[in-house]
């Protein structure tokens, strides 16, 4: 069993493949969401445009912003000030939910639900 | 200058702040639901959206009424999103069967220059760029700006068709900077580029026949040249690289049909026309290591929280006006500003350097010649500076 939990990075049993994958297993978890990397941004997180997460749900609401927080913890190799800023995106990122703008959604306040696709595009020219 | 409407560009007010449109419903049709908020405040729908965008590229082309039906129109292909959608929407516009259908003959070319990328990724870059300008039925050429800048031969010699190899080879950067001192800055050899690839253009549009070129600078590559041209004394190219339209040469119109989107729009483009593309990486860069990286992080910082700057920037370029002379500077091609009875910048720049830099009489009655441009020169005052970087001028 492998689980995943987002300020305290908590992984237990889970295989060096599946890490190395991009992969979390979680038995018990409800919210499974794709993460999206792209126009640069992928150079941030191993080269690996989709990352396919998931996180317990119980009892426990996410949001983009928690999302942010995970992202830097567990999967920004490098430098994270190139992706974020002052608790959001660094400006010249986007950000998609299902394919629509975050904007409508209330950015970093948008509570994510199971099967959400959330994608990050970078527009910057220099990395 | 050719100037195209002041309508097109979306008042924002200096000053406004981050206020997004609560509204469910799209601005436009008011019907279907919302996808994206442009301009930080008019949110849209997916249809509307796009509807959008192809009105905003034709009225862009419309409006300045240059190119006549069967005109031979010469695109830079960049690896950048801007490109591929600017070929797609002209994929689209030449298909339509409406009046609306646009009516000139794309011809593509490709300037090879990602020293960044290891030989196999450069080619790699190509043979994408070849299956994009094959999917959308358009003619690629393709030439090496290394074989251009260490060339003095014909034109016609370096332009390759797609269908053959273009030499790339690890010594390509060293073969573009040859003649130019090795301790350069990062900025000079940057602009060095951007006027090597400018004439390297027009030459190439000259050779395929072409009246015109489409390059895909979007509002904020405009801003960022702007504010790079003030910061390295180029104030000569500004009214002639901040508009549509650069007609300078006198055979062949630069146009960026893109200058008055922005990023937000090109991405959501892409990604709602299901363009498939990927980029090859981006040259990692220290945002200090030249004026343009800088300038860059500028811009992009500063319209995050001032959704007005970029319009504001692009205003200011729009009402300035263009030097006159019948001089041209030898390497960026701009006219040179004409001797006038009245005192220019380049001569103010001169005197405040001579009165800083070495004891003046102010009772010489060669005094103003001291500091008054020099007769004849070749150079443009920037590239006078750029210029003594370079080994032999
Ligand atoms: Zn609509
Ligand atoms: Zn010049």
């Amino acid at each position: 069993m492998c689980y995943v939990s987002l300020r305290n990075v908590n992984i237990k049993n889970i295989s060096n493949f599946a890490f190395q994958t991009g992969y979390f297993l979680i038995s018990m978890a409800d919210l499974k969401i794709a993460l999206e990397f792209g126009g640069g941004a992928e150079v941030l997180v191993g080269n690996q445009k989709v990352h396919e997460v998931a996180f317990p749900s119980k009892n426990k609401v996410w949001t983009i912003g928690d999302l942010l927080y995970w992202i830097k913890d567990n999967i920004l190799k490098e430098r994270p000030e190139l992706f974020l800023q002052d608790g959001s995106v660094r400006p010249g990122i986007l950000v998609l939910v299902n394919d629509a703008d975050w904007e409508l959604m209330d950015t970093v306040n948008y509570e994510l639900k199971s099967n959400d696709r959330i994608v990050f595009i970078s527009t910057l020219h220099g990395g | 200058m050719c100037s195209v409407g002041d309508d097109l560009f979306d008042d924002n007010g200096l000053m406004s702040t981050i206020e997004v449109s609560r509204s469910k419903t799209c601005n436009k049709c008011k019907t279907a639901e919302t996808h994206l908020v442009l301009r930080n405040k008019d949110a849209y729908c997916k249809s509307c959206f796009l509807e959008n965008v192809t009105h905003k590229f034709k009225s862009t082309l419309g409006k300045s009424r240059l190119i006549r039906p069967g005109n031979r129109v010469l695109f830079l292909y960049e690896d950048n999103e801007a490109s591929t959608a600017l070929l797609h929407m002209v994929r689209d516009g030449l298909n339509l069967n409406t009046p609306k259908k646009l009516n000139f003959c794309p011809v593509i070319v490709f300037i090879e220059d990602l020293y960044h990328l290891t030989i196999e990724e450069r080619h790699n870059v190509i043979e994408q760029a070849n299956k994009v300008i094959g999917e959308f039925h358009f003619d690629l050429f393709l030439v090496s700006l290394a074989q251009y800048a260490g060339n003095t031969g014909s034109i016609d010699k370096l332009i390759c068709q797609a269908s053959e190899v273009l030499p790339i080879s690890e010594n390509d950067e060293h073969e573009l900077f040859r003649n130019v001192q090795p301790n350069t800055s990062v900025t000079n050899k940057k602009e060095l580029i951007s006027i090597l690839k400018r004439n390297l253009l027009i030459e190439v549009a000259k050779h395929l026949d072409c009246k015109f070129i489409f390059t895909n600078e979007i509002s904020q590559d405009i801003a960022i040249n702007l504010l790079t041209n003030v910061s390295l004394a180029c104030g000569n190219r500004i009214p002639i690289e901040a508009g549509f339209c650069d007609d300078i040469d006198s055979q062949v119109k630069i146009l960026r049909p893109l200058y008055l989107f922005d990023s937000k729009e090109i991405e959501f483009y892409t990604k709602y026309n299901n363009i498939n593309y990927t980029h090859s990486r981006n040259e990692e860069t220290n945002p200090y290591s030249s004026i343009q990286t800088l300038l860059e992080k500028f811009v992009v910082d500063l319209q995050a929280n001032f959704p007005a700057t970029i319009n504001t920037i692009l205003k200011i370029g729009d009402k300035l006006d263009i030097v006159k002379g019948d001089i041209s500077c030898q390497l960026c091609k701009i006219p040179i500003c004409e001797q006038s009875s009245q005192l220019t910048s380049e001569e103010s720049t001169r005197f405040s350097s001579l009165v800083s830099t070495s004891k003046i009489d102010l009772a010489d009655p060669d005094l103003s010649n001291k500091f008054a441009p020099i007769n004849g020169k070749a150079y443009c005052f920037s590239c006078d500076e750029l210029s003594k970087c370079l080994l032999k001028r």
